[in-house]
């Protein structure tokens, strides 16, 4: 990755420390996961000065924010914050909120982004008359986000900007902030406790846990390496990046083809000729050693086995190795043994159709 | 005054609360907001030492105002040398003594209505590029206003109905000290009840209304949120 900035923070608190250092890519998403109380809010709140107590050294476009003579304000750094609640001004339309950021936008900005066609990706035109009180969950979200992105920032700072929502407003929101992330040339940090958005919205990950950074690096890599902690995670899962080749109207579902040459059959969530991003779940796929044709599983794709972790209690984990790409399979004790797997051994992976997500 | 004969201390009393009220906001505004927003372990002591009026009786402060007001104290006498002229029993030496005894009135509405408006919205601000004084006068003040109100009604209706500390540091002379709440007490001492009846009535509803008003328009603004 491409760096544009680096930081390196250190914050005393009673009973609590943070002691992070990494570098921040100048595009695509830098996913920051960690659990509750790990430290990642505070680790985002000191990259946008709202900690002042914060020590260490932040370097971020050839400025100095933080070093030992100088703590920059909030102000005074280029960001556009996105916090777990709206905070949208209660006083103000939608309209005049989303000014508030343009109008004190920090001249000299390189990007300008297009107010009329942000508000149409977010579809907020037919809210701008309107109170932040009278507006759901998720429309308020896509309001400060706009807010936050009209002001031009040259970084986005986003701290579990869903996890206020439901579930449906979720869903509503998570394409949102794809779309953005591969409309924008400015790099996005995206703080969550949630492996299924980190997963389909970043590509490179810091994962934290009580105030330590326990992994920093590219996503795959994060997700499918058996030592990796997200790998240990109850919803592990990898994910493929593709391109839709097929669609079947009919059944609603779509075939994407990743870049190695593996087809994937998965509800549609796009259109043709359009790259998305699958999640597909370790505890989703199940081995066989013959490809069968019988079956209502729509994808069985062949592959190697690459490593097997015992974990501790009745399950294996497998990675397995399709045209290079990576995959994780978590089966019981009892199928491992029963089948006799070995690493280098070829295997048929069956994955339900309707069991992948993605954006 | 001769246009409305025994009205001069009614207008005397309007102008002291309205100059009172003026300099208490401008004043209180920013102490309420560095309460709002202090961490510091000092914070009580300040919060107790603006509140003393509230408890005191009005003789004890006009006594110990009447002792710091007195050119023979340091202050006194500074304020002597600068302007030749003492601030015990004159109008400026009242509206000092008026801005101290209602300064609770107007900073503790202020002061709880700043901390409703909370951190969170002007961390927001901030991160949208509002330097401190932008986000106190574009976030804080209008979401504050309900706050606002209640200050300027309570510091104004406060100054207007006060009677110890006026007669302990400014006496009891026409169109300079002498306030509605003294005239009052003297045209009773004189046996003079219309007169009293008429300020008293005068007071009565000018009080009545300016709280209803309040109350109508905070009911009105509540409503609205």
């Amino acid at each position: 990755m491409s760096i544009a900035g680096h930081c390196s923070i250190k914050l005393e608190r009673k009973e609590f420390s943070i002691e992070a250092d990494f570098n921040i890519p100048d595009h695509g998403v830098l996913g920051i996961f960690g659990h509750s109380g790990s430290g990642k809010t505070t680790l985002l709140r000191c990259l946008a000065g709202l900690e002042k107590k914060a020590q260490g050294h932040i370097e971020f476009n050839k400025q100095n924010w933080l070093n030992a003579s100088q703590n920059l304000s909030c102000q005074a750094r280029n960001i556009g914050y996105i916090f777990q609640e709206d905070r949208l001004f209660p006083h103000l339309s939608v309209q005049k909120n989303i000014e508030y950021g343009s109008k004190r936008c920090i001249s000299g900005n390189t990007i300008s982004l297009d107010r009329k066609k942000l508000f149409e990706l977010l579809n907020i035109n037919h809210l701008l008359n309107r109170k932040p009180q009278q507006l759901s969950g998720g429309e308020k979200q896509r309001v400060a986000l706009a807010r936050a992105l009209l002001k031009n920032p040259q970084i986005m700072l986003l701290d579990e900007p869903l996890a206020s929502l439901d579930q449906k407003h979720k869903q509503e929101i998570l394409p949102f902030l794809s779309c953005l992330h591969k409309e924008l040339n400015i790099p996005m940090l995206y703080v969550s406790h949630s492996l299924e958005e980190v997963s389909l919205l970043c590509d490179h990950i810091i994962v934290i846990e009580q105030g330590r950074i326990q992994f920093d690096g590219g996503l795959h890599e994060a997700l499918v390496s058996p030592e990796s902690p997200l790998a240990k995670a109850d919803d592990a899962a990898a994910v493929l990046d593709g391109i839709i080749t097929k669609q079947e109207k009919e059944f609603q579902l779509s075939t994407i083809q990743t870049a190695n040459g593996n087809n994937i059959i998965a509800p549609s969530m796009a259109e043709i000729g359009q790259s998305v991003r699958v999640r597909i779940q370790a505890s989703n796929i199940s081995l066989c050693k013959t490809a069968i044709s019988d079956s209502s599983i729509l994808n069985i794709i062949e592959g190697t086995i690459s490593a097997i972790v015992d974990e501790s209690g009745s399950h294996v984990l497998l990675q397995i190795n399709s045209k290079n790409d990576l995959l994780l399979a978590r089966i019981t004790q009892k199928s491992h043994q029963h089948l006799e797997l070995a690493i280098g051994q070829t295997i048929y992976m069956q994955i339900k159709a309707v069991s992948i997500h993605g954006t | 005054m001769e246009f409305f004969p025994g009205l001069g201390p009614l207008f005397l009393t309007i102008k002291l609360a309205a100059i009172t009220t003026l300099i208490l906001l401008i004043i209180g505004t920013p102490v309420a907001w560095w309460l709002s927003t202090t961490r510091l372990k000092i914070k009580p002591l300040i919060e107790t030492v603006v509140a003393l009026p509230i408890v005191l009786p009005p003789t004890v402060m006009g006594f110990y105002l009447l002792i710091l007001l007195s050119p023979q104290s340091a202050f006194g006498n500074w304020w002597f040398e600068l302007t030749g002229e003492t601030l015990t029993f004159n109008f400026t030496g009242l509206v000092f003594a008026s801005v101290i005894y209602s300064f609770p009135f107007v900073v503790q509405p202020l002061q709880s209505a700043f901390e409703n408006v909370g951190r969170d919205l002007m961390e927001a601000a901030h991160s949208l590029g509002a330097k401190p004084l932008d986000a106190f006068f574009t976030i804080a003040m209008p979401l504050a206003k309900r706050g606002f109100l209640t200050a300027t009604v309570l510091g104004f209706a406060h100054t207007l109905g006060e009677f110890g500390v006026v007669l302990m540091v400014g006496g009891n002379i026409p169109d300079e000290t002498r306030v509605i709440s003294i005239a009052i007490y003297d045209h009773v001492e004189m046996l003079e009840y219309g007169k009293a009846h008429t300020l008293s009535a005068i007071l009565l509803g000018f009080a009545f209304l300016t709280m209803l008003m309040m109350y109508t328009i905070n009911h009105k603004q509540a409503n609205e949120q």
